[in-house]
């Protein structure tokens, strides 16, 4: 067996927090090599062109795809995770730290907004200025909103308010504690908070909601971005590359037919590949989460802006929150998150916009998510919608392997910064189990001045 | 005050070709001037891009050229390494016959991520490079048949030696006057149609954002 093909590490699935590990582990010097059955980069967080999409919806069982064949299937990067990125947060920290921000462009979300049962399409206020300059809201309420807001952004730990409150559902908390009425609790709890009821306990809310706040700023009104390209998967596979340019060794789109686990303590892994000329060998064997999340998901395209209310110009990224039993017809307990994107996110061509819609749930199919997607389009007619539902289960992991932590399931702008943290924490384990947990590794060595693209 | 100088314009550029054609070798050869001897020089490590400025036509220009990360090998070249390449290397050696005969596969790669003609692709302009000159009395493809194939698929060819030196600046400077002339036919306002896209896609676009450290940087594209 020659010597190329025996590795320290080898790493089942290119999904984000996979990928992360990998670039931080070819960092540390280890040889590394990086595999998927796919043919493309990103596991459950894949950016695909339509084509490829249409291919992957296809083979989930329950899923409907609407038959229609649309040109420039490249020019669409549509992502299986569809999310957003915190300005602050452990991702942004990353992609900074590893370099793997160079890579690619972000945009700034445009506005959230809330979808009302009476009013429809509700714009949330996404800043002290914003709530200042809004008509809709009567002063008082203003001034009790502004007063949550101070709270959240600053060390609420200390304060009164959240003495004995740490577990109160968040709904009654805002009620009990800063007088907010029905429609304004509404909208902190879904479109700032992005909370899935408003009986989730205090503490994580605000945690949350304190980030978000924090972000707010960094590189512009909104506190979230989104990946060009289809965010996550083009992410992922902007930390594969750091990790090849550390030499790893990247093999996609092979078959694993048998893994065979080391017989002594300090024994090898072999694993073999459908359509490949050697074993491969490792020491080390890494694998993705084994747990799935439940959720159901719709993609449709169409060809004008998705109006989202009063203001000017066509939301290039923008994101609209469905709280349960807003919708007519709508029959899920859980919040539905709808995300339009357009041209200037670099996912879509010319005068096209992709809308996601996805919920936390666990259904049969994705056709639940019908009513929102027609209170959504009203009577615009999509080019294209597919739905489809993932389950929750568990997929089987060798023997003895290292695991990554399951992300699921994940309130919307969560999935960013728990796939960050997750792979911190299986860089962190595989170093323990390596013998190197005790030695302190920056997870990202400083960059090299030949690899800094200084600016103008 | 003196006049700012002008803002350069971005030009990203592309390596691509089998393992072993060298062309880590042409990238650092032109960028930073050096040659790795072949026995230190295995699969591509540690190469990433490099950024090099030179002027054009009076005018500043700033070059980010990219190299394949050794991802190549398996033909695992991330579909994120093409996108918003102006001008693409495409590198055989010429004494290895089956480098040459690879690249058409390159090609249809390079048709599949940068586009074909229907959707903007033919606005990334190419160059055929053979490498590896200095290999004389071993040589397996002729100048012609490069010449050949280069003129076929309607691009640019240059015949070199990372080793020596030869043609290297050709290789770059011919790209690059050709984007620059060709730019200036489709660089204007409506330049967002097609599949060709500026500034590694990232200032360039409305509402565009660059992740940098620190604590508050704003947009830099318009602030819309």
């Amino acid at each position: 067996m020659s010597d190329e093909s025996a590795f320290d590490i080898i790493i089942l699935g290119t999904g984000l927090v996979e990928s992360i590990a990998a670039a931080a582990l070819s960092k540390a010097g280890l040889k590394v090599a990086h595999l998927d059955e796919n043919a493309y980069y990103g596991g459950a967080q894949a950016s695909l062109s339509l084509d490829e999409f249409v291919d992957y919806v296809n083979k989930l069982p329950g899923s409907s795809v609407s038959p229609t064949t649309l040109p420039h299937s490249r020019a669409y990067s549509i992502t299986l995770a569809p999310s957003i990125i915190p300005a602050v947060g452990p991702l942004i920290s990353s992609l900074v730290s590893s370099g793997v921000a160079r890579y690619g462009g972000f945009r700034l979300i445009d506005r959230v907004s809330i979808y009302d049962k009476a009013l429809g399409i509700v714009s949330v206020p996404a800043s002290k200025e914003d709530i200042f300059k809004s008509k809709s809201i009567p002063l008082v309420d203003k001034r009790r909103l502004m007063r949550f807001l101070m709270f959240a952004a600053g060390d609420f730990e200390q304060l009164p308010e959240m003495e004995g409150t740490q577990e109160t559902p968040f709904g009654q908390f805002l009620t009990d504690k800063f007088n907010l009425k029905d429609d304004v609790a509404k909208a902190i709890t879904y479109a700032l908070a992005f909370s899935d009821s408003p009986a989730e306990p205090t503490l994580p809310v605000v945690q949350r909601l304190h980030r978000y706040l924090r972000s707010a700023g960094r590189y512009g009104a909104s506190p979230f971005l989104v990946g060009h390209y289809g965010s996550a998967g083009e992410i992922a596979q902007g930390f594969c590359r750091t990790a090849a340019v550390a030499g790893g060794v990247y093999i996609l789109g092979r078959r694993v037919t048998s893994i065979s686990s080391p017989t002594t303590p300090d024994g090898r892994y072999t694993i073999t590949l459908a359509d490949f000329p050697e074993p491969i060998t490792c020491s080390t064997l890494v694998c993705a989460s084994s747990t799935n999340s439940a959720q159901v998901h719709c993609v449709a395209i169409v060809d004008q802006p998705i109006s989202f209310g009063d203001e000017s110009g066509a939301p290039e990224a923008s994101i609209l929150v469905f709280p349960p039993g807003e919708v007519e017809g709508g029959v899920l307990n859980s919040a539905v998150t709808a995300f339009v994107v357009g041209e200037s996110t670099m996912s879509t061509p010319q005068g096209r916009w992709i809308i996601y819609l996805s919920a936390n749930c666990e259904n049969n199919s994705g056709d639940v998510l019908k009513p929102y997607l027609d209170a959504l389009l009203k009577v615009v007619q999509p080019l294209f919608t597919a739905f489809y539902a993932q389950k929750g289960e568990m997929v089987p992991v060798p023997e003895g392997a290292v695991v990554s932590t399951g992300l699921g399931p994940l309130l919307f702008p969560e999935l960013s910064d728990r796939a960050a943290e997750a792979g911190e924490k299986l860089f962190a384990d595989v170093m323990r189990r390596i013998g190197k947990g005790d030695e302190i590794y920056e997870m990202w060595p400083p960059l090299e001045q030949n690899d800094v693209d200084d600016e103008d | 005050m003196p006049p700012a100088a002008p803002a350069p314009t971005n030009v990203k550029l592309l390596l691509i070709g089998n393992s072993s054609v060298g062309k880590s070798s042409l990238l650092l050869r032109f960028s930073d001037e050096t040659w790795l001897p072949e026995d230190e020089a295995s699969a591509t490590i540690g190469v990433d891009f490099r950024v090099h400025r030179m002027t054009v036509n009076g005018k500043p220009v700033k070059l980010s050229i990219w190299d394949t990360a050794g991802q190549e090998r398996f033909r695992t070249i991330t579909a994120s390494y093409y996108r918003g390449a102006q001008g693409v290397i495409l590198v055989y050696d010429v004494a290895n016959r089956e480098s040459f005969e690879a690249l058409p596969r390159w090609w249809s790669e390079l048709e599949t991520y940068v586009g074909g003609k229907d959707s903007g692709g033919d606005k990334v302009i190419k160059i055929v490079v053979g490498n590896k000159v200095d290999k004389e009395f071993s040589r397996e493809v002729s100048a012609e048949e490069g010449k050949a194939f280069a003129d076929r698929v309607g691009s640019l060819f240059v015949e070199a030696s990372a080793k020596t030196a030869i043609g290297v600046k050709d290789i770059f400077e011919e790209l690059v006057q050709k984007i620059i002339d060709t730019s200036a036919l489709w660089d204007t306002p409506d330049r967002r149609t097609g599949a060709v896209r500026t500034d590694h896609g990232r200032g360039g676009v409305p509402g565009g954002v660059q992740v940098i450290g620190g604590e508050d940087h704003s947009a830099s594209g318009c602030a819309c």
